[in-house]
């Protein structure tokens, strides 16, 4: 159903948006409340563990002051406390004593995290030993840390939850969508299906027709039907390959494309002729290219057929295919109404028609742009307005 | 001989460190020392607060910059103004700091 859907880009682009929207909102309430919670644990953690560091930093300073009583007696052995460091500092916050090997600078902080370790700073009043500050160093809480990892798992496994149930929604959301492409998906091949056979039998029996027979009224009448025949063979031939380029391989062979672009000229010559339209062809024989039969046909069908779409009548239609050393160049340009910037912007985009009076499904530069994105060919259309437009293709 | 001795006696005494031939004169008591030294340290706590209190008591003596017990006063008398000049008088205390800071006696 979504492999469907995303073959149209609108549709595509609104589920990454929908779901992009959704995540990315969701995912910042979660994590801004992990924030919060985070920060909040980590206080409560701190001030429990503030709460033992002030009782041994107590027990420290007493046994300095007893040393001192005493430090005209004897060496004074310094108070040291099992699971913390610690040291001493004189005013001016140089070392006096130091049970850690690692160097710090004193600021005003009473508390401070340097690499691994949490230094908690104590003023001394009177000096004992000339201690002003006792700094005492404990390692990083392991449970804050622990913590911090299950939050992290944590959030981790709502975003996969969040990711999962966002497909679902959008699964549900678009199955209505999903049902009416289908079935217009369904319509269209189904219409398009029905109404190749009745044309195909009407060209085949005009082909076979013995048209000297046929007096000059009745062979307008005939060539009259074979341009309807034609136009309806060639819809069909744009919508199913709408319906169905996603789902059709290519099959790419070294063709003879420009005995290819003559017959598709010759195809067109009716419908081109009936709007006294010249076609004025340099086509330089024998140019090979690796394309694949069927989308190679519906490049040039839609080229020619939009250049006589859009051309003014007794106008000429200019066709030019050459091969230089490693490039093929093929430029189509007619004389017709031509386009304004702003429609040249939107001339790719799906069904959209810059004319109503020209009948057409607006599918035509569509196609042509599928195909020269799947075989990296550089286009470029110049058009003027009331004056005509040329598409240049380089590959 | 005596001229040697004279000499040499004379040049101790000139080249001795002004805290061996001035302070010790009067403080022979090794704990004495060490006492005035963590009362300055209880109260100055740093080697350059620690010095600057001590000679600015031994410049002009008042009990107000002294770290002595009153008992002691009372016992000992006042010291009388150093009549050392002010760089005798430093290297005098910075002498006297090195041999009894209290740094050295924590272990």
């Amino acid at each position: 159903m979504l492999f469907k859907l995303s073959q149209n880009k609108n549709i595509q682009k609104t589920i990454i948006n929908v779901v992009s929207i959704y995540l990315i909102t969701t995912i910042l309430l979660v994590l801004t409340l992990s924030y919060v919670y985070i920060v909040n644990q980590e206080k409560s953690i701190f001030l429990l563990e503030q709460e033992k560091i002030d009782i041994q930093a107590k027990y420290i300073i007493d046994q300095l002051e007893i040393l001192d009583d005493n430090i005209v007696e004897e060496v004074a052995f310094y108070p040291r406390v099992e699971g913390i460091e610690s040291a001493i500092y004189d005013v001016d916050k140089n070392l006096i004593f130091s049970t850690f090997d690692e160097k710090i600078i004193l600021f005003d902080a009473k508390r401070f995290i340097k690499d691994d370790f949490i230094y908690y700073v104590y003023n001394i009043e009177p000096y004992y030993l000339g201690a002003a500050y006792l700094v005492i160093q404990k390692k990083k809480v392991l449970e804050f840390n622990s913590t911090l990892k299950k939050i992290a798992a944590i959030v981790m496994l709502i975003i996969l939850f969040l990711v999962f149930t966002s497909f679902l929604l959008v699964k549900i959301l678009i199955k209505p969508l999903s049902d009416n492409v289908n079935l217009l998906d369904k319509f269209i091949k189904d219409t398009t299906h029905e109404l190749i056979t009745p044309t195909s039998t009407i060209l085949n029996n005009i082909e076979v027709l013995d048209l000297s027979t046929i007096d000059e009224k009745n062979l307008k009448k005939i060539n009259r039907i074979k341009i309807g025949a034609t136009t309806i063979s060639n819809i069909y031939k744009d919508l199913s390959f709408l319906l169905l380029n996603n789902r059709q391989k290519s099959e790419n062979k070294n063709l003879n494309i420009s005995n290819i672009l003559n017959n598709r000229i010759e195809y067109f010559k009716i419908l081109a002729d009936n709007r006294k339209i010249n076609f004025s062809v340099q086509i330089q024989d024998n140019v090979y290219s690796m394309i694949d039969m069927h989308r190679a046909e519906r490049l040039f069908d839609n080229l020619i057929s939009n250049a006589i779409k859009f051309s003014n009548k007794n106008s000429t239609i200019h066709i030019y295919l050459a091969q230089n050393v490693n490039q093929i160049v093929l430029s189509i340009e007619d004389e017709g109404i031509g386009m304004e910037n702003s429609e040249l912007n939107e001339v790719f985009t799906r069904y959209k028609r810059f004319n109503e009076n020209i009948s057409g499904f607006g599918i035509g530069y569509d196609i042509i742009n599928s195909i020269v994105r799947e075989y990296d060919m550089d286009i470029k259309i110049i058009s003027h307005k009331n004056r005509g437009t040329k598409v240049i293709l380089k590959w | 001989m005596v001229k040697v001795v004279c000499i040499l006696l004379v040049s101790i005494y000139l080249f001795a460190n002004p805290y061996e031939t001035n302070c010790l004169y009067c403080h022979k008591d090794k704990k004495e020392l060490k006492y005035f030294m963590a009362e300055y340290s209880l109260k100055y706590s740093s080697e350059k607060k620690i010095k600057k209190a001590i000679f600015r008591f031994l410049k002009n003596p008042t009990s107000n910059k002294s770290v002595t017990p009153y008992g002691y006063i009372i016992k000992h008398g006042f010291k009388e103004k150093s009549r050392l000049n002010d760089k005798d008088l430093k290297d005098a205390i910075d002498t006297y700091y090195d041999k009894y800071n209290i740094k050295q006696f924590i272990k």
